[in-house]
């Protein structure tokens, strides 16, 4: 399981190492996908297939087509990469690796203890249904009305004239 | 019968309401909200006047107002015979002003800010005689205030006007400051503050405890009701328009410090001092501004004038302890004070605005609907029977009289002599004689139907307002009030000669023949006897400088420390404190301006040190 | 023994590669997709959360961390199509006129 769960992981790292170091635009959200894709395959190995056909409809689906369109719309070519490479980028680096290395620290103290809290694990998409309309009622609306929002914002922002 | 009494309560302020914040498209028309605004509530007056005479009585506590720990004020509301007495009054004499305004505010750009505030004003008042505790009472007392600040200073634009009204709310100021305290001492001693509990524990508080509430009680009463030494107010309020100054002297506003001496009846019978102040501070008010209204020429000065002296009677009445004979006085004063305002806004109306008696003369014969009605209210006025001011003056000094007060009793009467020469001495100027002004008099003319028909229905008041008081303790008026006041028992009973009780009016009688023959027929002629007397003269001219004096002594050095104040505290402490945060702020602002670079990375970058940094944190605890 | 360490230890990478991709990159759509690397590897740590700690609430929030990474792009790429028509780039070091 292990073996499987790692070799997996090594897949997403290839994938999203190939999104950030990508030359083509469009191949690097190509890279995307199959990363999405691994992660998907993460969810239905921790067993909630539900989550993971969302992921794959949502992401794959949806996000990644958009993604392309734009990209074409745009007419973005294939360029040398646009890399920023000053002295704030790798203070960055710096302080990302402080904070990689503050997790690391963290796992080696084993800091984290989780304990389980519900006898069984309901993955079922009548479970997170369950809790999305009942206990999660409010920031189910809220995330609904994050959509509208979005839509409208994207709507004003996408018209000739601004 | 609450919702009548709420209903004559607040549907003024409805019309207030409705004219001072929606009335803006029916400009020309406020008088169609405003007038059956006060219409209904007259009526409701009259209904509730009647219920009362029947014999009952209304005290309701609407809701908890001010509920805190021991101290619990509720919107209460008391209907007795004195409140009732007050609200038919108010209601009366404010409904036929209101009418009158209709012509006489005509075409004026703030016509339906006028009737707002006029509204406004008749509902302040009605508050004030409704209340049943001494802070709704307040509430209602300072809402006069500010009504009389709003409509005195109604013609903002002019200086004048904009001074006197905030004369008028500063000076008043000072008097509510002593009311506030009456109030503070009452809860003190009493732990209350509705009339029942009050009145009911008023006879077991010491002397010193009653001494000092009603003292305090009295200072309110002295500003509003324009008394010695705070009357100064109340000729400059003449700034204001006259239908409005007929309102403040008649029904809404001066009245309200009789009115409140006489509903603590009790307070101020359980102590006697300050009783007798009351008495002494309002006989030395009648003759002091009466002796000013001797020499003045504004004609409406000298009605102004002429209010706060018979208010000077009125509290003579409630002084001496006679409280009933003080409200007696002010129900017939409310009619003929009302009228003389009246016809002196009509004169002034067919004159475009000339209030100099110098320039007036022979009007009688142009406007006789004006002249005659003006007569009725003088005579009235100057205690002339069966006019309504006889039989209330006479009550009033006839109880003092009765009540050992043989001073007061004598200059009262003089006062009276003084009343009935200046008022006409004020009509053979404006009335009779030659015209002095030829092209004023020319232009003159009667006064719309709008405004001539209040006046007569005031005039009727005028005269018969005074017969349901006749034989005073006896008569149906007295007897109904008797209920809501508290009569001391008084040792002294002095049963007054037949020449005492004919004085005042022979007096009366005197006055107005002597000014016959001084400005008719000038014998003595009046430019003879101002030479004659001139020191006297030019001292009442000048109004005994009192303005002047107040100014030296009081305007000045207060003036002055406020210069002091403004220099050092404002300038250098609080101006420097507040200067110094803003100064603080801006260079904080300067310095973590750098920070905001308006390139998105960089703030990532911020985040990212900032999570880091939390996270270390955690993890090195 | 997979355990939720190693849940953690992928998702770290992971994250750490797509704030790299933020942090290197200058064209905005690249930052974009960066983003979504980034709220994907808090979606693995939130499902091994859920796995093993027997509990449903982790995968609730992973569903509205999609909304809200959904969201973000619908946005995002509508400012990138204006940028794109206004300033003629979508270069995001360009874009400095927000500043105090």
């Amino acid at each position: 399981m292990k073996t499987v769960f790692y070799i997996n992981a090594l897949f997403s790292l290839i994938f999203a190492l190939g999104v950030i170091f990508g030359k083509n635009p469009l191949r690097s959200a190509l890279s995307l996908l199959l990363f999405f894709l691994t992660i998907a395959l993460d969810f239905f190995f921790a067993g909630s297939e539900y989550l993971g056909f969302v992921q794959i409809i949502v992401y794959a689906g949806g996000i990644i087509v958009m993604i392309a369109f734009v990209i074409i719309l745009l007419g973005l070519k294939k360029e040398s990469p646009d890399y920023d490479i000053t002295v704030r980028s790798f203070t960055g680096i710096i302080l990302l690796g402080f904070f990689a290395l503050g997790v690391l620290y963290g796992l080696a103290k084993s800091v984290l203890h989780l304990i389980p809290k519900a006898p069984y694990f309901d993955t079922s998409a009548a479970g997170i249904g369950d809790a999305l309309f009942s206990k999660y009622l409010l920031p189910f609306e809220v995330a609904s009305i994050l959509l509208l929002v979005g839509v409208v914002l994207a709507f004003i922002f996408a018209k000739k004239e601004v | 019968m609450e919702t009548i009494l709420l209903i004559t309560l607040f549907v003024p302020l409805l019309g207030a309401i409705i004219n001072g914040v929606f009335g803006s498209p029916f400009k020309k028309y406020a008088h169609w909200v405003a007038v059956p605004a006060i219409g209904i509530s007259w009526l409701g007056a009259l209904y509730l006047l009647k219920f009362v005479m029947a014999g009952n009585t209304l005290n309701v506590n609407l809701w908890q107002w001010i509920p805190v720990k021991d101290f619990n004020v509720h919107f209460g509301l008391m209907l007795d015979p004195l409140s009732a007495v007050m609200i038919a009054t108010v209601t009366t004499v404010s409904f036929f002003i209101h009418i009158y305004s209709i012509g006489y505010m005509h075409g004026d750009p703030g016509y339906r800010r006028y009737f707002a505030y006029l509204n406004l004003f008749v509902f302040s008042m009605l508050m004030l005689v409704l209340a049943n505790n001494y802070v709704l009472l307040f509430v209602g007392w300072e809402a006069v205030g500010l009504c009389s600040y709003l409509l005195i200073g109604f013609w903002y634009e002019k200086k004048s006007a904009s001074d006197a009204g905030k004369k008028a709310f500063i000076v008043n100021r000072i008097g509510d400051a002593g009311f506030i305290l009456g109030i503070f001492t009452m809860f003190f001693a009493v732990g209350a503050v509705d009339y029942k509990t009050v009145f009911a524990a008023a006879p077991q508080l010491s002397a010193v405890i009653v001494g000092s509430i009603t003292f305090f009680l009295f200072m309110g009463a002295i500003g509003k009701s324009a008394q010695f030494p705070l009357y100064v107010w109340l000729p400059d309020a003449m700034e204001g328009p006259t239908p409005v100054s007929a309102l403040i002297h008649a029904a809404t506003m001066v009245t309200a410090g009789v009115y409140m001496v006489a509903r603590s009846s009790a307070l101020y019978s359980a102590h006697g001092s300050i009783a007798n102040a009351v008495a002494s501070i309002g006989a030395f008010t009648a003759i002091f501004a009466a002796s000013i209204a001797l020499v003045n020429d504004d004609i409406k000065r000298v009605l102004a004038y002429s209010t706060i002296s018979q208010l000077g009677y009125m509290f003579i009445g409630v002084g001496v302890g006679a409280y009933a004979t003080g409200i007696f006085h002010l129900y017939t004063h409310a009619f003929f004070k009302a009228l003389l305002f009246l016809t002196a806004g009509s004169v002034m109306h067919a004159l475009h605005g000339e209030l100099n008696m110098q320039k007036m003369g022979g009007l009688f014969k142009k406007m006789p609907h004006t002249g005659i009605t003006f007569i009725i209210g003088a005579l009235a006025l100057s205690g002339i029977p069966p006019l309504a001011g006889f039989y209330s003056k006479d009550s009033i000094l006839k109880e003092a009289l009765v009540r050992g007060h043989t001073t007061i009793w004598w200059v009262g009467t003089i006062t009276a002599f003084m009343t009935a020469f200046y008022m006409f001495r004020l009509i053979f100027m404006v009335f009779f004689g030659e015209p002095r002004d030829r092209e004023l008099y020319e232009h003159a003319h009667e006064s719309p139907a709008v405004m001539t028909i209040p006046l007569w229905i005031l005039a009727i008041g005028a005269i018969s307002a005074g017969w349901v008081g006749i034989g005073e303790d006896a008569s149906p008026f007295f007897k109904f009030l008797a209920p809501s006041l508290h009569y001391a028992e008084h040792g002294v009973h002095f049963e007054p000669a037949a020449w005492q009780e004919w004085l005042p009016l022979i007096f009366g009688v005197a006055g107005i023949l002597l000014a016959w023959s001084m400005y008719m027929k000038r014998i003595p002629s009046p430019v003879g006897m101002a030479r004659a007397f001139k020191p006297i003269y030019k001292l009442l001219k000048g109004k005994y400088y009192v303005d002047e004096i107040y100014n030296i002594f009081i305007v000045k050095p207060i003036y002055y420390l406020a210069i002091i104040l403004f220099k050092l505290v404002d300038r250098i402490l609080i101006d420097g404190t507040v200067n110094g945060v803003a100064w603080v702020n801006r260079a904080t602002g300067a310095v973590l301006n750098k920070i905001q670079t308006g390139a998105v990375k960089t703030y990532m970058l911020w985040i990212v040190f900032a999570a880091t940094l939390i996270m270390w944190l955690q993890l090195l605890k | 023994m997979l355990g939720f360490n190693d849940y953690l230890l992928v998702s770290v990478i992971l994250f750490f590669v797509g704030a790299l991709g933020v942090l290197f990159r200058r064209n905005l759509i690249y930052i974009l997709m960066s983003l979504e690397l980034m709220l994907n590897s808090i979606n693995l740590t939130l499902i091994g959360l859920a796995k093993y700690s027997n509990d449903t609430n982790p995968q609730v929030l992973i569903l509205l961390i999609l909304v809200v990474a959904a969201v973000e792009v619908a946005v995002g790429l509508g400012l990138a199509i204006n940028l794109m028509r206004v300033k003629k780039t979508v270069d995001v070091d360009l874009f400095k006129s927000l500043k105090g």
